[in-house]
């Protein structure tokens, strides 16, 4: 919990839940200047009710009110359950439920997998099961239960729905209900969670320190919700039907999200366009005119696991992505097989603007002398220890965020190590880069083995994309750029 | 990366703590530590068990295809990628030791019946490292090998001065109560078994609500722990409202009356809450002043080459350790100092000469020793509490040390 004498602390959520918490905190009396939907503010001082607030993404919320960073957070039931799955200890009590959007958690399959909706298949007939999920917790907590000899858990950044069949045999995603699920084109077998949106509080805050600032005027909001997890207790005799990877076609995988139109245009210029994969929309399965190549749209995030195992052959990703993946497995067959040159931003630590260094060689002579863990928050933890360990930092503690990460310097964190393209977000929240140690692009990334037996095409698509990014500098600048001539 | 950045010359951060969870076993502990190793090893190797040591890390599967990471065990585990886990494979530290010696006796193709004993550590998550010492009695006959794995337990007790009960039930009731519960469904079995795993036999009353027979032999087994003849009276009990407990009755039957008819303190206690569905026989605990010291039973072990049936069991090393917080010290009983240069190699010489003599001595001060001898150009004078020598020779030194020790 936060120590006695610091200001009561508040989580609250971005992303979709910013705008129905931040009208009902406002409804309730607790205005949160700069929380309003559309500002890029994610963090206040004290207000005049004595608390202070920052804005998280919803699954960092339970593990900060665990850690005792703040005292109070609200956010989806369903990020206190991921957490309580595998860390059942956690000092997380749940105060009260506020209106706000149902959860659930659902463990489905592809529609060609033979089971209909509610079978959960013969944990029998599950070895080497391949299960897709943003939430590995309750997964392994399911896995645990039905006993699963073996299992390959995908731990995933997003975009599970695109995994079965061909990259996953089953998956555990969160939807709104059974009829979520089966829009997005899954078969929902089982309701392993259920809850709404939760006001949490840390256990020792809730005993030793004054939370009615905030808690007094939102237990008249409070809903009967209940957060709900239900192993299954029934299983079917059918045997669930699995897809073996076709070796005969190229895969191709391609990001959605913010490098999606930077892709887009690097394909254009290629010369290449997939049917159903535009500059803003796509599809999951997008159609190849070229034949032996098949495409699917995941993040960006997940690509270079995803090409180590040889799913994918290629894959459009970042620098950044790949970077991370390697500094935690180095020796993993994955490499960069083209830049991009598109997408460029940059990676480094990040400081409040009051932190008396201008460069990171004056602040390694105060981070050395914290006498304490020097605190890393990153979205890329991998880089973030690399970049310490070459340091020398002799302690630290790398914090690894799920986004929204600029709430967590000065307080939760010393050095947030971040990618930075304008710099805008950084300004608003009173935080400055120091030297940046990564310039990212968009990138092509290659298995060093590939599995399919198309080299050919493999071959003739990085031709492709190579011409297209030496026909975009020409265009841009009038000259060929060093570094298009394929390779990391 | 950072190759315009000079490392941080004076790292000032304090030390760095212990990882959580896990203790250093200091020379004290360790003698304790060592005491009840040795007392372990020494009645276990009379009995013909063979050490083996197996890796800290294994394949996270091992515990799983065996069906032996439960729920409760998972929030315990410490399971992380592998070198190579961008194919999502994970290991695990060692969360049981059973399980990964199965599996090297199985990889190394040791033919039952196998004696095998262990001292090693364990990782469960909030108890961090325990250590434990153990045996597995791999292909062990039914009752014959169970008395063995017991009495190797109650002789190491015996041997360390410490008085236990031996506490014994069988997986095969629970069973039985399981199957009579009549749930065919793999699923909905499994919850209950994970039920009494957690919470022993009560898990199971609620399904003999409409049965007066199967209730009334719950109800007994459950009602606290006793002698034979609790055994003798759920033999007939059993007859009409749990035939299927009959046959694992007698087999618990024989054993304990064979080891009360040896003079071990037995009770039989059907609360005890083991994972039945992993143990398959005689199960029991060994309890004592402070509670549990360990726990062992029959088992099937899991994997094409397995035995049919194995019996097992673990001590808790550390807390046995702590009862003997006053062992001897092993410290050098004599400090050689060279007076000089030129005593150097003297002081080495008279070193490996006591040594061979089986007295432990250090070149120069010693926190511990009870003679202290030094080696000049003259000779060799020595001094205890008591008496001196001097300008000696290394025959000299020996005999005085032998005698003042």
């Amino acid at each position: 919990m936060s120590s006695s004498g610091a200001p009561l602390g508040l989580a609250v959520p971005t992303g979709s839940l910013r705008e129905p918490v931040g009208d009902l905190l406002a409804a309730r009396g607790l205005v949160l200047d700069g929380y309003e939907s559309g500002s890029r503010l994610l963090r206040s001082e004290v207000n005049d009710r004595g608390f202070r607030f920052r804005v998280f993404r919803e699954r960092d919320i339970p593990i900060q009110v665990a850690l005792g960073n703040y005292d109070l957070g609200i956010c989806s039931d369903l990020w206190v359950a991921e957490l309580q799955a595998r860390y059942p200890g956690q000092q997380v009590v749940r105060v009260g439920a506020l209106p706000g959007p149902a959860t659930e958690v659902w463990l489905c399959a592809a529609p060609g997998a033979g089971l209909a909706p509610g079978e959960v298949p013969d944990p029998r007939s599950l070895d080497a099961v391949r299960l897709a999920t943003e939430l590995p917790n309750l997964t392994d907590l399911l896995a645990a239960r039905l006993r699963l000899p073996r299992y390959t858990l995908l731990d995933l950044y997003g975009s599970v729905e695109a995994y079965p069949p061909e990259d996953a045999d089953l998956a555990v995603v969160a939807a709104p209900d059974a009829a979520g699920v089966e829009a997005l084109g899954l078969v929902p077998l089982h309701r392993l969670f259920h809850g709404g949106v939760a006001v949490v509080a840390n256990a020792g805050s809730l005993r030793t320190r004054d939370c009615s600032a905030v808690v007094e005027p939102l237990t008249p909001a409070f809903v009967p919700s209940e957060a709900a997890l239900t192993l299954p207790d029934r299983a079917t005799e059918v045997p669930l039907g699995r897809v073996a990877r076709d070796t005969s076609v190229l895969r191709l995988a391609l990001p959605d999200g913010h490098a999606q139109r930077h892709t887009f245009a690097a394909l254009a210029d290629a010369g290449i366009a997939f049917d159903g994969y535009g500059e803003r929309d796509f599809v999951r399965r997008p159609s190849s005119p070229i034949e032996g190549i098949e495409v699917k749209v995941v993040r960006p995030q997940d690509m270079p696991a995803l090409v180590a195992m040889a799913a994918f052959d290629i894959a459009v990703s970042g620098v950044d992505r790949l970077r991370e993946h390697l500094a935690f497995f180095p020796g993993s067959p994955v490499e960069m097989a083209l830049d991009l040159r598109r997408s460029r931003y940059r990676i480094g630590p990040v400081v409040h603007n009051d932190f008396p260094a201008e460069t990171t060689q004056e602040a390694l002579v105060i981070w050395s002398r914290l006498g304490r863990p020097v605190r890393i928050a990153s979205e890329f933890p991998g880089l973030a220890e690399e970049w310490a360990r070459e340091l020398r930092l002799p302690h630290t503690a790398i914090i690894p965020i799920a986004g929204a990460s600029e709430a967590f310097v000065p307080e939760d964190a010393d050095i947030l190590v971040e990618g930075t393209e304008t710099g805008t977000s950084l300004r608003v929240n009173n935080l400055r880069m120091l030297d940046p140690f990564l310039d990212s692009t968009n990138c092509v990334i290659a298995s060093t083995n590939p599995r399919t037996s198309r080299r050919d095409l493999l071959d003739m698509l990085l031709d492709r994309l190579r011409d297209g990014v030496r026909a975009a500098a020409v265009k841009e600048a009038g000259a060929v750029p060093q570094g298009a001539q394929g390779g990391a | 990366m950072t190759d315009q950045l000079t490392p941080a010359a004076t790292p000032s951060a304090g030390p760095v703590p212990r990882a959580r969870g896990m203790r250093d076993l200091l020379p004290d502990q360790m003698r304790a530590f060592r005491h009840v190793e040795d007392a372990f090893r020494r009645v276990a190797q009379h009995w013909g068990y063979e050490e083996i040591r197996t890796p800290t890390v294994e394949s996270y599967s091992l515990f799983t295809s065996v069906g032996a990471l439960s729920p409760e065990m998972l929030a315990g585990a410490y399971t992380f990628l592998d070198w190579d886990g961008w194919s999502g494979e994970r290991v695990m530290l060692r969360y049981d030791s059973t399980i990964p010696v199965a599996r090297a006796a199985a990889d190394a193709g040791i033919e039952p019946p196998a004696r095998l004993l262990y001292v090693q550590s364990v990782f469960r998550g909030a108890e961090g490292e325990d250590w434990q010492c153990g045996l597995e009695y791999l292909g062990a006959p039914p009752v014959v090998g169970d008395l063995e794995v017991l009495a190797v337990a109650a002789d190491t007790f015996a041997a360390l001065s410490l008085p236990v009960d031996l506490r014994l039930t069988h997986a095969g009731v629970a069973r039985a109560a399981v199957d009579a519960a009549g749930l065919t469904d793999v699923l909905a079995r499994r919850a209950l078994l994970d039920d009494v795993a957690g919470n022993g036999l009560a898990a199971v009353q609620g399904a003999f609500a409409g049965d007066p027979a199967a209730l009334a032999f719950v109800q007994a087994a459950l009602g606290g722990s006793g002698e034979l003849a609790l055994v003798d009276n759920l033999i007939a009990l059993a007859r009409t409202g749990l035939p299927g407990a009959s046959a694992p009755l007698q087999e618990l039957r024989e054993v304990a009356a064979a080891l009360v008819a040896t003079g071990r303190a037995v009770a039989i206690d059907f609360t005890l809450p083991f994972d039945f569905d992993y143990y398959s026989g005689v199960t029991w605990e060994l309890r004592g002043d402070g509670g549990a010291w360990g726990r062992g039973g029959r088992y099937q072990p899991a994997g094409p080459d397995a035995p049919e049936s194995a019996c097992g069991f673990a001590l808790d090393a550390d807390r046995l350790s702590g009862r003997f917080a006053d062992a001897p010290s092993r410290g050098a009983s004599v400090a050689i100092v060279a007076e000089r240069e030129a005593g150097l190699a003297g002081a080495l010489r008279l070193a490996s000469s006591l040594h061979r003599h089986g007295i432990s001595a250090a070149l120069g001060d010693a926190r511990d020793a009870s003679i202290r001898l030094i080696v000049g150009p003259e000779g060799i004078s020595a001094s205890s509490s008591t008496s001196s020598l001097d300008r000696a020779t290394l025959d000299e030194v020996v005999q005085f040390v032998l005698q003042h020790k």
